[in-house]
């Protein structure tokens, strides 16, 4: 089964379990969890479900594209459930079936994860899931999100699309990926893994980058007292990447980092405090609907 | 005769993290016991099971009713209990009606020196079936987790969301509700082999109904199964798994069916240094590493444990995955080989060691610096203490290696095959892998002494830099784990025998941290007391730990001592004589005199001032003792010398009257006593120990 076919195979197993299919966020993020559609989403009482392809970019992770298993940018299928479904569990084994992983033919385990995201004060309980000894997906129950506890858990599902894609087409390499027809994923990728991270590494300038997270760091608190959730928290997804490339660059010391962490936990934070602000003054729309 | 049933109750849950478990299993059991203790419901045993889906708890011969309950009610005072016509009060009148007894029962008894009205209450002992529905709840809320999580309202908490509950007593359902999950007669089988659900008709067919749906419900027997399906592999492939406990306990709780699979990786991977792909494959994958039998050398192989019956799939993604991880750890080492393993010394300038203690870079050189004072100190030949210098140079560089940024669990071992490359001396290379010994309580210690050195200096260096930026360990809260590393260097000291002082060893390493930290004279002071006694509490530990007296360690601890080792090897003696006449001879002679040398002004004698010819004796026999217990360092000779004053002190005391009037005579007889209590001073505080 090609990249492709897997990721819409995905979108059509979610959407008829009643998720709305969202799309990648067009700011530089991490992972699929500060999509606003998770971050902010989580937060509060109504229900909530999603689905969505998230390209996450990890800087300190570049390997020139050329290693055989890591990469600058990879490839994420994020769900969010809120609140989390009693047969999730089960749910997200038939997603798997439904991409052809006969659960009677595979090692398929749950062991023990804690996930934890510092920039946004984020954190929950569950589990890697591994197929075969391999992990595809990390299964969280959010208990925290910006700082505050959930009032509703949802439930994350983060599946890694190359490792199951390399799974489903047996492949040792990323790169030889089929995307779709004769296309690898190192004809989409290689050279922008290459680039990158040349930047990342090799070319990023660090004093532009320190006066970048500052900018933005300013900016978000000027919108955040405006009231402007939206942009705000762009501005704070911006301050967390400039500080991946900061990392990566090799231009934060062990002690700086615990503070730069805490500059951007303290907006994700705000954020969180304005967003459920919001929603309470709207009166919780989505808890009426129920549609979701 | 009282009639029993047998109870069991399944808590079903999505998978429970393999380290919970056993202790969960432990808590199951006394709080259930404790529960059933509180209600008066008598029983046989309780056993206890648990997989990663399931806890489960049987109660046998549950008695069907709890015992009656009679006890004495005390009501209100007798003035207050009847008017003046003796009718009785509105109080008494609400007692009666409380408690639900009537009027002729009453009786009256005296309680602290006042009257009261007192009644007999009769609680008739509720039916089991009746009662079980509150306890069970409660009994699931009593179990705490180390991290436990809410899944749907936050005042209910466990480790995973629970799914389902199973509770039988007489076959019968108990039905109660806990996290919004109605309690039933039905359980699941293995996730993928037999869903269910089941249903139970009778608690003994329980464990049978799971092991037909492909759940080994007790733990023994998955371990057991495990460890016959490893053996048998590994005899397949001609080795021995190689089998390490804590992984093979989280094996037996990561699985409900545990099915052993065999695979192989390539062999050009035994070319790293074993410790990589044994890691991989224990820490990283699980899986157990196959040796060869005769010479212990790592196979090409390994087995896992599946919790699915055999598929081909699984054999080839457990192959797989430990391939890419080793090709990961090739790639790193070669990495790391590309430069000498000197290079990267000047990289621990960016890695801070603990923050305003400096980068790990000044550590290294505190560390330094550190063993060519202790190793002076000790008078260790200046070769070896070259060779620790070096050590400690290098301890930290593996730290920054791609390796060990990747695998941190490989620091040490990776220092040491490194350092072998560069062509350091081996007693470097080995000394670097030691330095971390031991890593926990009963790790073996340094076997050289360059290993044993650095352990050393290295454990002090943090003690003392921790100390004096004010993190210490209370109470529970131990975030660095001093007191493991006291207790690592407390074992260093006795097994080397080192001699070195517990102040020279504090002192040099506030010394040599003071180029990193400003540490003023008081301060100075303040801090060799505070680590001293968090030594002393290590090596109370010790003694306790050796089965010494508690009055043996506080006669040793309460008197200079030279080394650690010594001091141990002295209260081993003390142990040794304790309660025989020997040392209750020292005791006895020791008591007499310390009782009164308290009140003495020095212990200078004046020979001339001596009347008695006892006072004579005793003062030479003192001069004997102290010259021979001089270089004596046999403790139990020392006793020996000791018990010799015993005569002379019994004839002193016979025929010499300490207290006269004239102060010069009482004076000088006063410090006799104290020359005489300095020299057993110089073995214990004999006080301490139980007057025979």
């Amino acid at each position: 089964m090609d990249l492709q076919t897997i990721m819409i195979k995905l979108q059509e197993y979610w959407a008829d379990r009643g998720c709305l299919i969202w799309q990648p966020y067009d700011v530089e993020k991490g992972a699929g969890t500060m999509n606003p559609a998770t971050f902010l989403k989580s937060l509060g009482p109504e229900p909530w479900s999603v689905g969505y392809v998230e390209p996450s970019r990890r800087p300190a992770d570049g390997r020139y594209g050329e290693n055989p298993n890591r990469l600058y940018q990879h490839l994420q299928y994020q769900v969010i459930i809120k609140p989390a479904p009693a047969d999730i569990q089960q749910q997200y084994l038939d997603s798997l079936a439904f991409l052809g992983l006969n659960p009677l033919e595979h090692d398929i385990r749950f062991v023990e994860d804690n996930w934890e995201a510092p920039t946004l004060g984020a954190w929950g309980l569950g589990w890697e899931i591994w197929l075969d000894g391999m992990e595809i997906t990390q299964f969280t129950y959010f208990q925290q999100v910006g700082g505050f506890d959930v009032e509703q858990v949802p439930v994350e599902l983060t599946y890694g699309l190359e490792r199951i894609a390399m799974y489903l087409q047996d492949c040792d390499n990323v790169f030889d990926l089929i995307w779709t027809g004769t296309i690898t994923y190192g004809e989409v990728f290689q050279r922008v893994e290459w680039e990158q991270s040349s930047y990342s590494f090799d070319y990023a300038d660090r004093d532009l980058l320190f006066n970048l997270f500052n900018s933005y760091e300013t900016e978000a608190k000027r919108l955040l007292e405006l009231d402007l959730v939206y942009p705000a928290y762009d501005y704070v997804l911006k301050c967390s990447h400039t500080f991946n490339n900061l990392e990566a660059r090799g231009a934060i010391s062990v002690t700086e980092r615990a503070a730069y962490i805490g500059r951007v936990r303290t907006l994700a934070r705000f954020c969180a405090e304005c967003y459920l602000k919001q929603r309470e003054k709207a009166g919780y729309p989505l808890l009426a609907g129920g549609a979701l | 005769m009282t009639v029993c049933y047998n109870l069991l109750m399944e808590i079903g849950c999505e998978e429970i993290p393999s380290r919970f478990l056993p202790r969960a299993m432990g808590q199951l059991k006394t709080e259930a016991a404790a529960l059933l203790a509180d209600n008066r419901l008598g029983h046989g045993t309780i056993e206890t099971w648990a997989t990663p889906r399931r806890l489960v708890v049987l109660v046998s011969d549950l008695e069907t009713k709890q015992t009656d309950l009679v006890e004495k009610v005390k009501g209100p005072p007798v003035d207050r209990a009847y008017d003046e016509a003796g009718q009785p009060t509105k109080a008494l009148l609400g007692f009666i009606k409380n408690h639900g007894v009537s009027p002729d029962s009453l009786e009256q008894e005296t309680v602290k020196d006042a009257r009261y009205v007192v009644v007999q209450k009769e609680t008739p002992g509720r039916m089991t079936e009746e009662i079980l529905p509150e306890l069970l709840p409660a009994l699931i809320r009593k179990l705490s987790f180390p991290r436990p999580m809410y899944w749907q309202s936050k005042d209910v908490r466990f480790a995973r969301p629970v799914r389902w509950l199973l509770a039988l007593y007489h076959n019968q359902p108990v039905t109660f509700s806990f996290a919004g999950i109605q309690s039933d007669r039905f359980t699941y089988g293995h996730r993928f082999l037999a869903p269910g659900p089941f249903e139970i008709d009778s608690v003994n067919h329980y464990f049978r109904c799971l092991e037909e749906n492909h759940v080994v419900v007790d733990q023994n027997r998955r371990r057991k199964l495990i460890l016959d399906q490893l053996k048998e592999k590994a005899l397949e492939m001609g080795g021995e798994a190689l089998i390490d406990e804590d992984l093979l306990e989280e094996v037996t709780y990561l699985v409900e069916f545990p099915v052993a699979v065999d695979g192989s990786f390539d062999r050009s991977y035994l070319d790293l240094p074993q410790e990589v792909p044994i890691t991989s494959m224990q820490n990283h994958q699980r899986y157990f590493p196959i040796v060869d039998r005769e010479s212990g050398r790592l196979m090409p192989h390994f087995v896992g444990i599946s919790n699915n019956r055999f598929h081909p799939n699984i054999r080839k993604g457990y192959a797989k995955v430990l391939q890419a991880r080793l090709a990961d750890g090739r790639f790193f080492y070669n990495e790391d080989c590309r430069e000498p393993f000197e290079s990267y010394v000047e990289k621990l300038k960016s890695v801070i060691f603990l923050e305003s203690l400096g980068s790990v870079d000044q550590k290294r050189a505190r560390l330094v610096e550190l063993c060519g004072m202790l190793g002076k100190k000790m008078n260790l030949p200046d070769e070896r203490i070259e060779k620790a210098k070096r050590t400690a140079h290098l301890c930290k560089a593996d730290l920054v290696t791609s390796m060990v940024k990747e695998f941190p669990e490989l620091q040490g071992v990776m220092g040491r095959e490194y350092a072998r490359l560069s062509g350091e001396a081996e007693e470097v290379a080995l000394g670097i892998y030691e330095h971390y010994q031991p890593r926990f309580t009963g790790d073996a210690i340094p076997a050289i002494i360059e290993g044993a050195l650095v352990s050393l200096a290295d454990r002090i260096d943090t003690l003392a830099g921790c100390f004096a930026v004010g993190i210490q360990p209370t109470g529970s809260q131990d975030p660095y784990a001093l007191r493991r590393q006291a207790q690592g260097a407390v074992a260093i000291l006795l097994g080397f025998e080192m001699d070195l002082s517990l102040e020279d060893y504090i002192g040099s390493a506030l010394e040599t941290l003071s180029t990193t930290l400003e540490i003023d004279q008081e301060k100075r002071q303040q801090l060799e007391k505070s680590i001293y006694d968090f030594l002393i509490q290590r090596i109370r530990f010790v003694l306790r730990d050796r089965g010494i007296d508690h009055d043996v360690t506080e006669a040793v601890l309460a008197v200079p001592f030279r080394t650690t080792a010594d001091l141990v090897k002295k209260a081993a003696v003390l142990e040794e004589y304790l309660k025989g006449p020997l040392l209750d001879d020292v005791i006895t002679a020791y008591n007499r005199v310390a009782n009164l040398a308290r009140n003495a002004p020095g212990d200078s004698v004046d020979k001339n001032l001596f009347e008695d010819v006892s006072e004579k004796e005793l003062f030479r026999s003192l001069k004997t003792a102290e010259e021979n217990l001089k270089d004596l360092d046999d403790h139990a000779q020392a006793l020996e010398q000791l018990q010799l004053l015993k005569q002379p002190v019994d004839n002193y005391f016979d025929n010499v009257m300490v207290m006269v009037e004239d102060k010069k005579l009482r004076e000088n007889r006063l410090s006799l006593l104290a020359a005489l209590k300095k020299s057993f001073n110089r073995v214990a505080d004999f006080s301490k120990l139980p007057a025979p």
